[in-house]
């Protein structure tokens, strides 16, 4: 029992450090909302504008013409400071990257771990020589 | 096996790609652009410039058709020889294309949206490079290394 105990333990800190994020980018055709993308508030994203303005930020409010959110720590070659309110009007868009948890990333990796796992396991195990 | 170190080695050093956000799907303009406008064609224009800016300051590339199979090569050297030392092990040194793929979907869309301009007989715009206006850079782009060099300064 204590075997089986442990043996879900490890396979539940293989899942939780495989977690995988999915990054899904878009450059919106048009000058509304990237509705392909389906944000909603709370989303973390990634944006540059047509003004080549770069920043990453949580949205806050998905409103009729623009986005609002607050930004997050700077990614490289990011400059506004992490806490800022902005505003990012959908027209401005040239590119808008969101990233979600994603099962289907996280079940892939976690199998890739228990293989690579696997695989050592096989090379380091003596070999039993027969009599 | 000195020789392939040291090709592995060389190209590993080369490797100058580092992504920094993913990169949107730029397909060429086709029966929505052709609708637009002057205005909202250089709109367009100016976004795709801006996602490929970002491609570049990652230091994506365009490449020569032997670098892309020499790194095609390396990589599935790199790959067949982790293989065989480690029986479930995923080489870590994939080279990639340095962006090449991605950078040249935003070059076509550039171009696309240039002759779709062009063709509408829409009013040039200034670029980087004096005496030269972005619908007569259309026109320059002809070899695949001019046309990196070329894209580049098309924002004044």
């Amino acid at each position: 029992m204590s075997r089986d105990r442990g043996t879900w333990r490890a396979l539940l800190v293989v899942l939780a450090l495989s977690a995988c994020t999915g990054h899904r980018a878009v450059s919106p055709v048009d000058n509304g909302e990237p509705t392909e993308l389906r944000l909603r508030a709370g989303d973390s994203i990634r944006v540059v504008t047509k003004q080549r303005e770069r920043m990453s930020l949580r949205i806050t409010e998905i409103r009729p013409t623009e986005l609002a959110g607050v930004t997050v720590k700077p990614a490289a070659h990011e400059a506004l400071p992490k806490g800022r309110d902005v505003m990012v009007p959908y027209a401005d868009i040239a590119l808008v990257e969101v990233r979600r948890f994603s099962a289907a990333r996280t079940a892939a990796g976690s199998v890739l771990v228990v293989l690579t796992a696997a695989g050592i396991a096989l090379d380091t195990m003596p070999i039993m020589m027969g009599p | 096996m000195l020789p392939a170190v040291l090709l592995i080695a060389g190209n590993l050093a080369a490797c100058q790609h580092r992504p920094t956000i993913a990169y949107p799907k730029l397909p060429e303009a086709g029966r929505v652009e052709a609708e637009f406008d002057c205005a909202r064609l250089d709109d367009a224009i100016l976004k795709t410039e801006a996602v490929r800016w970002v491609m570049r300051e990652d230091g994506a590339r365009l490449l020569s058709p032997d670098e892309r199979f020499a790194r095609t090569t390396t990589d599935v050297a790199t790959s067949v020889a982790a293989s065989f030392a480690c029986l479930f092990c995923v080489s870590p040194m994939w080279l990639g294309e340095e962006g090449h793929a991605a950078l040249d979907g935003a070059d076509r869309r550039l171009l696309s949206l240039l002759k779709l301009k062009q063709d509408q007989q829409c009013a040039g715009r200034p670029t980087a490079l004096a005496g030269m206006a972005d619908l007569q850079m259309h026109d320059a782009v002809a070899l695949r290394a001019e046309r990196m060099r070329l894209l580049d300064k098309l924002r004044p």
